[in-house]
């Protein structure tokens, strides 16, 4: 049962870290975010994103300039934060991709409260995982058996089908506007690599094997 | 290995144990998204959502065209022209169709900003609004105890959406607020606005018009009357699109057998849709009118039909004629020290304009002969000239004489035919408050509207909220020359801009750096606060030091009204909810009242804004209870059901339908006043019968037309040929008239009037020559052997300041400033598809894209052995100079470059592939001489500037 400890580990883990990443890509580097780091689990995720802040003034600017000069200053940005623009062939936003969302995040049950935001924003993307990744928590400590693999087939289409069709290159675009010791470098890496993995670990739970 | 049932089985018993222990605790419990209920999600699944049809007005150029918006869940997916406006009458260009590319932008400002680094360095982090709100209402507050709420500049920069912004900053106290139409066109307007009290005269082909028919009913006409246009610098085609204005010129020709003269010193776009093209050497309109209306004078003969130029029906209805022509004539025995040449003979606008003067003989003679007729002059020449001012003057006379003044098919003044708006939102009765300030030691009282930069400063004479020395001001200062308040002091502390980009358009370049990023002795910036707001990043926000993002046109409410020929109104309506973290104009100035209000600022009152406007709908329904506000005038009347002279309120179905109460007492027919409720009703739109002749009305009595003394709006009521002048009753009146008496109290001649020998402003004609013209002032003569060329600019309606972002347009060459001399190199191009916009990216080969280019007639390239493509440099006698490819033809005039406007050199990134051409492409504005300004608005002379050509 070893196996079946770690992957309820990784459960754990991971809803821990997809609060993490849906709240520093909606609320940037606030304080608050920063410290829910330390909170979570040790893992190799994580600890160079922590060991990447040790180089900031957090009491300073540093990492929120950082932040608007990569997602928000049209002068300086790299890395667009909306699927639209990776996936629909307009580029534009409000696409047909956010629409298809709204209607996928319907189905599962949520709709976007925040206006100020769009359904294909990384951080609303990252918060539909965070929260099925906590009601996947909530169904193992139900032991629902059945909707549990329901959920899990649900979270594993959304990285594959939809994340990991743009996100690398989100990320690649991340790292195009950041040093190599930054923290969004590291945090560009991290998504990728997380998100990666989950799949895998994903895929691993619903392997006939 | 275990199956993945009994693996899932395991999973599912074995964390009961291991998550039981565990239970997180988000990291903050707001969240983007919410869960639903079976129901919600059931209709959110269930919802078909069709195509909704929406009505609202453009912003992507001055012609501001209504639109008709498609909106699928909640998303505008197309953009067609709106039918109901005769303005654009269904047509949509390119541009307009493309706007989408701008509000989906991924390159919008999605959040407020404010600067970390120094100012241009583009450095920023984002913040709340209410930071930002705070962070500007703390300065504001500071600034104005420190220096007076005068020291603050409202800017609003191009769009005419600006009541808001005004409003607010009215109330905050200062009456500097302005737009860019205050550095924009004023010469041109000057001749209108003092003979008509009116501003931009067009011909009469705007079709189609609501016109009352004989048995009382209401028509739609589409009849071209037109005969000859003669466009003077205009090019409505591609510079300044008016929309039914290029549609109205090619149909005048082809159903009326119009026929169209372009007078410029290149083959515009406008001159390719003419019967004839006269190059024109830049700066000399004024020249060319002035030897139109000698001729006219000297050959007028009322007997004879084939001289019978003038109307002699004209004096009925002016009064000043014989000052005018007068004063006109007194300059005819005059020599003219530059040619030795009598002033406005033929040989001497021959001399001047370069044009043969056979030609200039037909050209007066034509316009004297052909009914009916208009003579339109532009924006960038004469508008822009240092003695535009002339022209403009002249330019209104001659339509004014020959009888083709509110004449179908002749010359009207838009200004005052258009359906008013605004009225009491506007705010402006607030600088009518009374305030104190100390000068030289002793407390005056005055209102906040005397203590005006320019009007009480410099430039007393910069009505319509001109301004006069832009970037001075802010490094020098203010200083009170008349008025109450003459000798206070204050500097510029901020600098408020909103959807504009002064950096680039309004000055030199270099000149608005210069004082945007001065620093005192301390170290500190002179100018405190720079805000930027809009939906787009341009040059101009590089300097702020807050940017806050603005709902862009199809999310927010306002008016569109652009220079039709009759009245009419559109609804700027949002079609979609703002992105990001935009907000509306009403939303950030009742944010930033508030803020103001809570800091102690007791000139704001909660009844002002926010408790009064809760929302857009609000606000614009006050701006829409002075429309039309037109008095019932003209043949045929447009209400003969009514008093005629009346003033007009209300929307067009009440007034139809007789459901108004008529106020004998102050002459006001009142409908149902306009509301954007009824606008929705009507497809955003409101039109009212147009009319002509509406200065005159039958007297049955006499049994002959007389004036109604109700229009046009002047003091007189009549057309004005004097402007300073003494009424019967002792009154002293006319346009200029408050202004000398201003400099009379103060004993103070303005810098601009001192600058050409005038002590006040003239009571009727005046000319002055251009201070830096070689070929026409004896002072600037030298400059003729080094700066041997005349540059001049003009737009280019598709690659203008702010739209550059939709790339695809950049491949659409016109005339010979925009021109694929690109070097090669790949960007990101939309398709239009059925489906949509497409986007992808290609690599364009030297060639294949349109850049600014540098236009310069083939003889004059062949002498300095440049050739279409060549790097040349264009040098202004200040030394400043710009960088660009030639572009090499006959169609300029010799002696002439011509760069287009603010479309090359721009260097703020995120405006699509022109960021990537900038280090090849010039920036016209650059050549601008700052203390080049029109002596009598201070309006900048743009354009007409000696420059040399070098081949690099
Ligand atoms: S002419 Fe101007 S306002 Fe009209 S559709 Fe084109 S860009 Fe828009």
């Amino acid at each position: 049962m070893k196996e079946v400890q770690e992957i309820v580990g990784w459960f754990v883990l991971r809803a821990a870290i997809y609060d993490f990443l849906r709240s520093i890509f909606i609320l940037g580097p606030k304080p608050g975010v920063l410290t829910a780091l330390y909170r979570i689990p040790a893992n190799p995720y994580t600890q160079t994103l922590s060991e990447s802040l040790l180089k900031y003034d957090v009491a300073g600017d540093d990492l929120l300039v950082e932040h608007t000069q990569i997602f928000t200053n049209p002068a300086t940005m790299t890395a667009v934060p909306y699927a639209s623009y990776y996936l629909s062939p307009s580029k534009l936003l409000a696409s047909e991709v956010t629409i298809s969302l709204r209607k996928l995040y319907a189905e599962l049950g949520y709709t976007l409260q925040d206006k100020t935001l769009l359904e294909d924003h990384v951080g609303v993307e990252l918060e539909v995982m965070y929260r099925l990744a906590a009601k996947t928590l909530d169904t193992l400590k139900e032991g629902k058996e059945k909707e549990l693999e329901e959920l899990i087939r649900k979270q594993l289409y959304f990285i594959k089908d939809h994340m990991l069709k743009w996100i690398p290159q989100f990320c690649s675009d991340i790292k195009k506007g950041a040093s190599k010791d930054s923290f969004y470098y590291k945090l560009a890496i991290m998504l990728e690599t997380f998100l990666a993995d989950d799949a895998k670990m994903l895929e691993l739970v619903l392997s006939e094997e | 290995m275990v199956s993945r049932r009994t693996f899932l089985k395991g999973l599912a018993l074995a964390g009961l144990g291991a998550v039981a222990a565990y239970s997180y605790k988000p990291i903050i419990d707001k969240f983007a998204l919410r869960e639903i209920g079976e129901e919600e999600r059931k209709s959110l699944l269930e919802a078909k959502d069709g195509v909704q049809v929406k009505y609202t007005a453009d912003v992507m150029c001055p012609s501001e065209c209504a639109l008709e918006v498609w909106v699928k869940d909640g998303r505008a997916i197309r953009i067609y022209g709106n039918y109901a406006s005769p303005h654009n009458y269904g047509a949509v260009c390119g541009k307009g169709a493309a706007g989408l590319g701008l509000v989906y932008s991924p390159y919008r400002i999605k959040k407020p900003m404010i600067r970390v680094g120094e100012r241009g360095e583009g450095k920023f982090k984002e913040v709340s609004w209410e930071e930002a709100i705070d962070y500007i209402a703390r300065k504001l507050v500071e600034i104005k105890k420190k220096y007076g709420p005068e020291s603050v500049i409202m800017d609003t920069g191009d769009v005419t959406d600006r009541d808001q912004y005004w409003r607010l900053f009215f109330a905050f106290g200062t009456p500097n607020c302005v737009e860019h139409g205050s550095i924009c066109d004023t010469p041109r307007r000057h001749g209108p606005k003092l003979m008509l009290n009116g501003k931009r005269i067009e011909p009469d082909i705007m079709v189609p018009r609501l016109v009352r028919q004989p048995d009382g009913s209401l028509a739609w006409d589409f009849t071209q009357k037109a005969r000859l246009i003669i466009y003077v610098g205009w090019n409505p085609f591609l510079a300044t699109r008016i929309a039914w204005e290029s549609r109205g010129t090619v149909a005048a020709k082809v159903e009326n057998g119009c026929k169209v003269i372009v007078v410029d010193p290149s083959f515009s776009n406008t001159a390719t849709h003419a019967d004839e093209w006269i190059p024109i050497r830049p700066g000399t309109d004024a020249d060319l009118f002035a030897a139109m209306l000698r001729y006219i004078l000297e050959n007028d003969d009322p007997k004879d039909p084939a001289r019978r130029y003038i109307d002699w029906e004209f004096k009925k209805y002016s009064i000043g004629w014989e000052d005018f022509e007068k004063a006109f004539r007194e300059w005819w025995d005059k020599v003219d020290p530059v040619n030795g040449l009598k002033y406005f003979t033929l040989e001497w606008a021959e001399n001047r304009t370069g044009i043969p003067k056979e030609k200039i003989r037909e050209l007066a003679h034509l316009f004297g002969i052909t009914k009916p007729a208009a003579l339109i002059w532009g924006m960038q020449a004469p508008g822009h000239h240092y003695n535009g001012y002339c022209a403009s003057i002249l330019g209104t006379v001659l339509n004014i004489i020959t009888g083709n003044f509110d004449a179908p098919g002749g010359a009207i003044d838009t200004e005052i035919t258009k359906s008013s708006k605004g009225g009491t939102a506007t705010g402006r009765w607030m600088l009518g408050r009374k305030v104190k300030r100390i000068v030289n030691g002793k407390e005056v009282e005055g209102t906040v509207a005397q203590l005006h930069m320019d009007h009480y400063g410099d430039w007393p004479a910069a009505w319509d909220d001109v301004v006069g020395d832009y970037p001075r001001r802010f490094r020098e200062g203010v200083t009170i020359r008349y008025g109450p308040f003459r000798g206070h002091k204050y500097p510029i502390k901020a600098y408020i801009l909103r959807t504009g980009n002064s950096v680039i358009t309004a000055g030199a370049p270099w000149d608005w750096i210069d004082a945007l990023t001065a620093k005192d002795e301390r170290g500190e910036y002179k100018v405190e606060l720079v805000v930027y707001i809009d939906t787009i990043f341009l040059e101009s926000a590089l300097y702020a030091d807050v940017v806050l993002p603005e709902a862009s046109y199809l999310e927010r409410m306002s008016l569109s009204d652009i220079y039709p020929t009759y009245p009419m109104i559109f609804l700027r309506d949002p079609v979609i909810e703002p992105l990001h973290e935009s907000k509306k104009p009403t939303e950030i100035m009742n944010m930033l009242a508030k803020r103001l209000y809570e800091l102690g600022d007791t000139d704001i009152k909660p009844e002002d804004f926010w408790e009064k406007y809760k929302t857009e709908e609000d606000f614009v329904n006050e701006m829409l209870a002075v429309a039309p506000g037109r008095p019932n005038t003209g043949q045929p009347l447009p209400y003969p059901q009514y008093p005629e002279g009346y003033t007009i309120l209300g929307d067009p179905e009440s007034l139809e339908k007789g459901e108004v109460t008529i106020d004998h007492e102050k002459k006001v027919i009142r409908g149902r006043l306009l509301t954007v409720k009824w606008l929705r009703e009507h497809k955003g739109v409101a039109v009212w019968p147009m009319s002509w002749y509406r200065y005159r009305r039958w007297d049955p009595e006499k049994k002959e037309w007389v004036p109604n003394k109700a229009w046009p709006p002047t003091p007189s009521r009549m057309i004005e040929l004097v402007w300073d002048y003494t009424t019967p009753d002792g009154k002293r009146q006319g346009l200029y008239a408050p202004h000398n008496i201003k400099i009379e109290e103060a004993g103070d001649i303005p810098r601009g009037l001192q600058e050409i020998g005038f002590t006040k402003f003239p009571r009727t004609f005046y000319w002055f020559e251009q201070k830096y013209n070689p070929y026409t002032n004896p002072k600037a003569a030298r400059l003729k052997t080094e700066y041997p060329f005349m540059f001049i600019s003009g737009r280019v309606h598709h690659a203008m300041s702010g739209t550059q972002m939709v790339a695809s347009l950049g491949q659409c060459p016109s005339e010979g400033t925009w021109q694929p001399l690109n070097k090669e190199f790949e960007t990101e191009i939309e398709d239009y598809t059925p489906e949509g916009i497409r986007i992808r990216k290609k690599k364009f080969r030297e060639g294949e894209w349109c850049i600014a280019t540098i236009w310069m007639n083939s003889e004059d390239a062949a002498k300095l052995g440049i050739k279409t493509g060549d790097l040349i440099r264009v040098v202004n006698p200040l030394g400043k100079h710009v960088v660009g490819r030639a572009y090499v033809s006959e169609g300029i005039r010799p002696g002439v470059v011509k760069i287009p406007f603010a479309t090359g050199g721009r260097f703020s990134p995120g405006l699509g592939p022109a960021y990537l051409h900038k280090d090849y492409t010039p920036l016209d504005n650059t050549l601008f001489i700052p203390d080049y300004l029109s002596p009598i608005m201070g309006q900048p002379a743009f354009t007409a500037i000696p420059v040399k050509v070098e081949k690099l």
